[in-house]
C-alpha cells in the first residue's frame, strides 16, 4: 500500500513536470523559448527551487473545460535562491493552455507575492502567457486584481522583477508595468494593451508584434523596459547580476561585497578627463568607470535617454545608485524622457536604502516646443520631487556644467545633498556666460562702440567669477572643490560618514508626486 | 518645405521642394511648379540631383554645385540629427569612404559641439546641410550606401 501511494505521488509530480506535453515543449524550443521549469533551472542556484502548488487545477466547467485540467494549471511557482539569497518566483508556462490566466493559475501567483511580501525577500515572475483565460470569464479578471493588487501593495518594500518572454498582452501587461523592472528578449517577447489585428481594425496602422511592442521598442521608446537581451540565457543572466545588487526588502541594505585590490580603479586620469573647452563633450561613462570599483557600473534603462544614465555600482563594495549627466549625448541636458528615467530611479533607491551618488554636467533642461507640449515642466518636476522627498544617503559631484534650474535638481546641496564637491573644472551659476552677459548688459553692449569686443570681455569677466565652483564654494553651495582623482576617496569616505543618516519626511500618507 | 539655390554652369535656380518624401513630388523652380520623380540611386558613389536635372533639362551632364540634396534623393543609410541644433561644420565629402563610427560632421546645440558619426561604414551617397543650417531633431544630415 504504502509502495502504491508513492508510485502514485511520483506519477502525480511526473505529470505535473511534464507542463504541456512533449509536442507543445517541442514548439516552443523551435521559437527559441525555454520552458517554465528551464527557465527557473536556470534562473536559481541549483537544485535550490522549492516548488509550490503543483498538484493545483482550475475548477471551471464551462466550455469544455472539465475535460482539460492540467497539473499546475500553467503556471510554476515557489521559491529558491540567487546567490545564496532567497527570492521568490513564479513563471507561466506557455504550453499548458497557452500559459493563460484563470483563477487557480492566479491565486497560484497570488500566493507567492504574499509570501515573499511576508518575509520580505524579491520576487521575480516570468510572464509569457496568452492572456486571460477566456473560458473563465470574469474569474480571470479578477485572478489579474488580484495580482495588480498585491504588486501595488509590495511596491517599495521588496523588489519585484518581471521577465518577459512571450507574449503579454492585454490586462496582463499591467502587473509588469506595476514592478521595478522589466526584462526582455528580442525577438520572442512582446507587450502590448491591444495586438496589430486590433490596432488595425482601429486606427488603420499596419504594425507587426514587434514594431508595435517588441523588445526594442519598449527600452528604446516607451520606456516600459529596463533591459534587452538577445535570449534567454543572457536575460537570465541579468536578471541574477541585478539580484546581486538590490536588499531582500526596504528594511535591509544591499549586499555588501569585499573589493578586491585590484578591482579599485585608478583615478589618475580623472584629472585630465574633462576637456577644457566647456563646448566639448565627452564620456560620462568613462568618469563612472574610474571611480567605482571596476567592471561594478550596471546601467539600467541603457536604451532610452542617453543623455542621463542611472544604475547600480559598487564603491568600496557598498551598492550605490549612480545618476549622471551624459554631455555626449544631446549635451546632456535634461528633457522629458532623461527626468522621468532618473525620477523612477531615484526612487527606488530611496525605498530601498541604497545611496545615490550624482554626477553633474548638465546645461539645463532642454528647450524646445515638443518638450514644452510633452510637458516638460510636469515631468522635470517628478524629478526634483523624487530628490527632494529622498532621505537615503546623497552624494553629489559638479564635473562641469551645473546650471540654473537643472543645477537645483541634480542633488543639490540645497535640497538635502549631504556632501556635494566640485572639480575645479565646474561651472556653477544661473545660466552659461554668453547667455547671462546678453541679459545683464544688453544695453551696455548695444551702445557700445565695439559691441563684439566689449562682448567678449564681459563674457571672461562672468566666466573668471561665476563659471568657476569658488563662488558656489564661498556661499557654503559646495562642501568641497576636490581634486577629480581623489573622488573615489571622497565618496567612500562620505559613505562612512553617512551610514547612520536618519532623515525622515512629516508624517503624511503620501505626497501628490506630479504624475 | 526646403528652399535649396543651385547653381548649374553658373545659371543659379531657387528650387522649393514641397514634400520630398513622396514621388513625383511638388518642387518650384525659379517660380514655376513641376513635377519630379525621384528614383534610388543607392550603388551610385556620387548622383546628380535629381531636382537639377530636371530643372535645367537643356544642360548637358548637370552638374549640382551646392552639395544639399533633399534627403529623399539619396538611398542607404541616413545619419540624423539626434537634437535640434546648428550644423558648424560637415567633415566629409560626397563619394568619400566613411567607417561607422566616424564622425562626418558636428553638431552645435545648448553650447555643446557634438560630433555626429557615421551610422554605416560605406560610401557618402549625399550631404543635406551645409555649414550654418539648423537642423530639428531627426532632420536627415547624411546618407551613407
Amino acid at each position: 500500500m504504502a509502495e502504491d501511494n508513492l508510485r502514485y505521488l511520483n506519477h502525480m509530480l511526473n505529470e505535473a513536470k511534464q507542463g504541456g506535453g512533449e509536442d507543445a515543449i517541442a514548439r516552443q524550443h523551435e521559437k527559441g523559448k525555454q520552458t517554465a521549469r528551464e527557465r527557473l533551472t536556470k534562473l536559481l542556484d541549483a537544485n535550490s527551487f522549492q516548488e509550490l502548488h503543483a498538484l493545483v487545477t482550475h475548477h471551471a466547467t464551462d466550455f469544455g473545460l472539465a475535460d482539460k485540467t492540467p497539473l499546475g494549471d500553467g503556471v510554476v511557482t515557489g521559491w529558491g535562491t540567487i546567490g545564496g539569497r532567497l527570492v521568490y518566483v513564479f513563471a507561466q508556462d506557455f504550453t499548458v493552455m497557452g500559459g493563460s490566466l484563470g483563477a487557480a493559475h492566479a491565486a497560484k501567483i497570488i500566493k507567492v507575492q504574499e509570501l515573499a511580501l511576508k518575509t520580505g525577500s524579491p520576487l521575480i515572475g516570468i510572464n509569457d502567457s496568452g492572456g486571460a483565460r477566456i473560458q473563465e470569464g470574469i474569474q480571470s479578471l479578477g485572478g489579474y486584481a488580484g495580482i495588480f493588487l498585491n504588486n501595488t501593495l509590495a511596491s517599495g518594500v521588496i523588489p519585484q522583477i518581471s521577465v518577459i518572454m512571450g507574449p503579454c498582452a492585454g490586462g496582463a501587461v499591467y502587473s509588469p508595468a506595476l514592478t521595478d523592472f522589466v526584462f526582455m528578449v528580442e525577438g520572442t517577447s512582446n507587450m502590448f494593451i491591444t495586438g496589430p489585428q486590433v490596432v488595425k481594425a482601429v486606427t488603420q496602422e499596419d504594425v507587426t508584434f514587434d514594431q508595435l511592442g517588441g523588445a526594442a521598442v519598449h527600452t528604446g521608446k516607451s520606456g516600459v523596459a529596463h533591459f534587452i537581451a538577445a535570449n534567454e540565457d543572457e536575460c537570465l543572466a541579468q536578471v541574477r547580476k541585478l539580484v546581486g545588487y538590490l536588499p531582500s526588502n526596504n528594511l535591509e541594505d544591499a549586499p555588501l561585497v569585499a573589493v578586491k585590490e585590484e578591482n579599485t580603479p585608478d583615478g589618475a586620469a580623472l584629472n585630465s578627463l574633462v576637456p577644457p573647452s566647456a563646448n566639448e563633450p565627452y564620456d560620462m561613462l568613462k568618469v563612472i568607470d574610474l571611480i567605482v570599483d571596476k567592471g561594478s557600473f550596471f546601467e539600467v534603462q541603457k536604451a532610452i535617454a542617453g543623455n542621463i544614465l542611472v544604475g547600480f555600482a559598487r564603491l568600496d563594495g557598498t551598492v550605490v545608485g549612480i545618476v549622471a549627466n551624459q554631455p555626449a549625448v544631446k549635451a546632456g541636458a535634461l528633457d522629458i524622457d532623461a527626468s522621468v528615467k532618473a525620477a523612477r530611479f531615484v526612487r527606488f533607491c530611496d525605498a530601498f536604502n541604497i545611496p545615490l551618488v550624482t554626477l553633474v554636467d548638465v546645461p539645463g533642461f532642454m528647450p524646445g516646443v515638443a518638450q514644452e507640449h510633452g510637458g516638460i515642466i510636469r515631468q522635470g518636476a517628478k524629478l526634483i520631487y523624487a530628490y527632494c522627498e529622498a532621505t537615503i544617503p546623497k552624494l553629489t559631484v559638479i564635473t562641469r556644467k551645473a546650471y540654473g534650474g537643472a543645477y537645483i535638481v541634480m542633488s543639490s546641496k540645497e535640497i538635502r545633498g549631504d556632501l556635494n564637491v566640485a572639480w575645479p573644472s565646474a561651472e556653477i551659476a544661473v545660466m552659461g556666460p554668453e547667455g547671462a552677459v546678453n541679459i545683464i548688459y544688453r544695453d551696455q553692449i548695444d551702445k557700445s562702440a565695439d559691441p563684439a569686443a566689449l562682448k567678449a570681455q564681459l563674457i571672461s569677466e562672468y566666466q573668471e567669477r561665476f563659471a568657476s565652483p569658488y563662488m558656489a564654494a564661498s556661499y557654503g553651495a559646495i562642501d568641497a572643490v576636490i581634486e577629480p582623482s581623489q573622488t573615489r576617496a571622497v565618496l567612500i569616505n562620505g559613505l562612512r560618514m553617512l551610514v547612520n543618516k536618519r532623515e525622515s519626511n512629516p508624517a503624511k500618507k503620501h505626497g501628490t508626486m506630479p504624475l | 518645405m526646403s528652399t535649396y539655390s543651385i547653381t548649374i554652369d553658373g545659371k543659379v535656380f531657387v528650387v522649393e521642394v514641397r514634400d520630398a518624401s513622396s514621388s513625383p513630388a511638388q518642387v518650384v523652380v525659379n517660380g514655376v511648379a513641376k513635377s519630379v520623380a525621384f528614383s534610388e540611386q543607392a550603388q551610385a558613389a556620387a548622383p546628380a540631383a535629381p531636382v537639377a536635372a530636371v530643372a535645367a533639362p537643356a544642360q548637358p551632364a548637370p552638374q549640382p554645385a551646392a552639395p544639399a540634396t533633399p534627403a529623399s534623393a539619396a538611398g542607404g543609410t541616413k545619419v540624423t540629427a539626434p537634437m535640434p541644433g546648428k550644423i558648424l561644420s560637415v567633415t566629409v565629402k560626397v563619394g568619400e569612404a566613411v567607417k561607422e563610427g566616424a564622425t562626418v560632421c558636428t553638431l552645435e546645440a545648448m553650447k555643446m559641439e557634438m560630433p555626429i558619426s557615421a551610422a554605416a561604414s560605406g560610401t557618402v551617397l549625399a550631404i543635406h546641410v551645409h555649414p550654418g543650417d539648423s537642423v530639428a531633431y531627426d532632420d536627415p544630415l547624411i546618407s551613407i550606401g
